[in-house]
């Protein structure tokens, strides 16, 4: 308990720090603050997806049903970032650019990935055996994350954007502002913990229907 | 893992990428040279910039301007649209429409401002 009340009052002050304490940005003005919460939850996406590939490696190697759940929680909370990411993304898009949706390889290369992502989840739904369903959608879900690198880190680099690269990668710097970058390091330490504390409750939450389920057929059995 | 587990991995994550490249090369760029933009008979978007003091307003709802494309290729511009107000600021400008005759018709267009992460001058530098 003590940790999530920590979190909560973490990004309380993230969210007051990026309005109040942040200072509007050269050429974004105020629409700038909006990388607060854009960056991080892009960056979480992808996390989300590693550890989902992770997991399905892993129920690759040992079959425990308990990783395939993992690795589906994982790319569910993915998916839930990446969305974040891109409607976001349309939001600042619209206020820098002057559109939501200009398909600029950033916003073509998500869009890819929500797409071959939902296939995740179709295939998932598609098949009613566990232990089957738990093997295809490992292997698909280690194919899946291939793509992540290249759709995220590559292709926006490779063809012509008009998406800003925070990394300065002719130089090898970080250029931000130093209040810029304390709130932005904060929000980014604070998504992590949300995410974390979201696939906490969905596990549990779970864990707990399943207990549920058995008990029922216990009494079910012993009625009979 | 099996090594020939690895090896088909490896393979797979070769032809993969290499999809990927390839297929992204027309999916992915949208942005394309007034040359190439006079080939092409459906809308396109071209990436530039807006060579300064050409702009005419020519009502609320139009304006011309000569914008270069990344090839140093020189067009004059139609839009039909209000034109932005930070037009020659911007770092690149993205027009989408098609040639008519010798004039770029552009029914959109995109201004990105060049933006650091830097605070905005306290002084009122700043322009809306």
């Amino acid at each position: 308990m003590f940790w999530q009340i920590l979190l909560g009052i973490w990004m309380t002050a993230v969210i007051l720090a990026s309005f109040l304490y942040m200072p509007a940005t050269q050429g974004l003005g105020q629409t700038g603050r909006i990388i607060v919460y854009h960056v991080p939850a892009a960056w979480l996406a992808v996390l989300a997806y590693l550890i989902s590939m992770l997991n399905a490696v892993g129920y690759l190697r040992r079959g425990e049903l308990r990783l395939d759940r993992q690795a589906r929680i994982n790319a569910e909370l993915g998916t839930v970032f990446c969305l974040v990411a891109t409607v976001t993304g349309a939001i600042w898009s619209r206020a820098a650019w002057g559109w939501y949706w200009n398909w600029d390889p950033r916003q073509t290369s998500i869009a890819v990935l929500l797409l071959i992502y939902t296939a995740y989840f179709v295939l998932r739904s598609a098949v009613s055996d566990q232990a089957r369903r738990a093997r295809l959608s490992a292997v698909y879900s280690v194919l899946a994350f291939l793509t992540v690198p290249f759709l995220v880190f590559v292709v926006p680099r490779v063809y012509a954007s008009l998406h800003p690269d925070l990394i300065n990668l002719e130089q090898g710097s970080f250029d931000m502002d130093r209040k810029m970058l304390v709130v932005f390091l904060a929000s980014l330490a604070g998504f992590t913990g949300l995410y974390a504390w979201m696939y906490k409750l969905v596990a549990r939450l779970e864990n707990l229907l399943d207990k549920l389920e058995q008990q029922k057929r216990g009494e079910a059995e012993s009625e009979r | 893992m099996k090594r020939y587990d690895k090896i088909v991995l490896v393979l797979l994550f070769a032809a993969f990428a290499t999809g990927i490249i390839f297929t992204a090369r027309g999916a992915m760029s949208p942005y394309v040279t007034f040359a190439e933009a006079r080939k092409s008979g459906r809308p396109v978007q071209v990436k530039g910039c807006a060579v300064a003091g050409t702009a005419e307003e020519i009502d609320n709802n139009s304006f011309s301007f000569h914008m270069q494309d990344e090839n140093g290729e020189t067009v004059p511009v139609f839009a039909r649209v209000k034109m932005p107000a930070n037009l020659f600021e911007a770092e690149s400008v993205v027009v989408t429409g098609r040639f008519e005759g010798d004039v770029f018709t552009a029914n959109k267009i995109l201004v990105k401002c060049p933006s650091k992460y830097e605070a905005e001058h306290p002084s009122g530098v700043k322009k809306e």
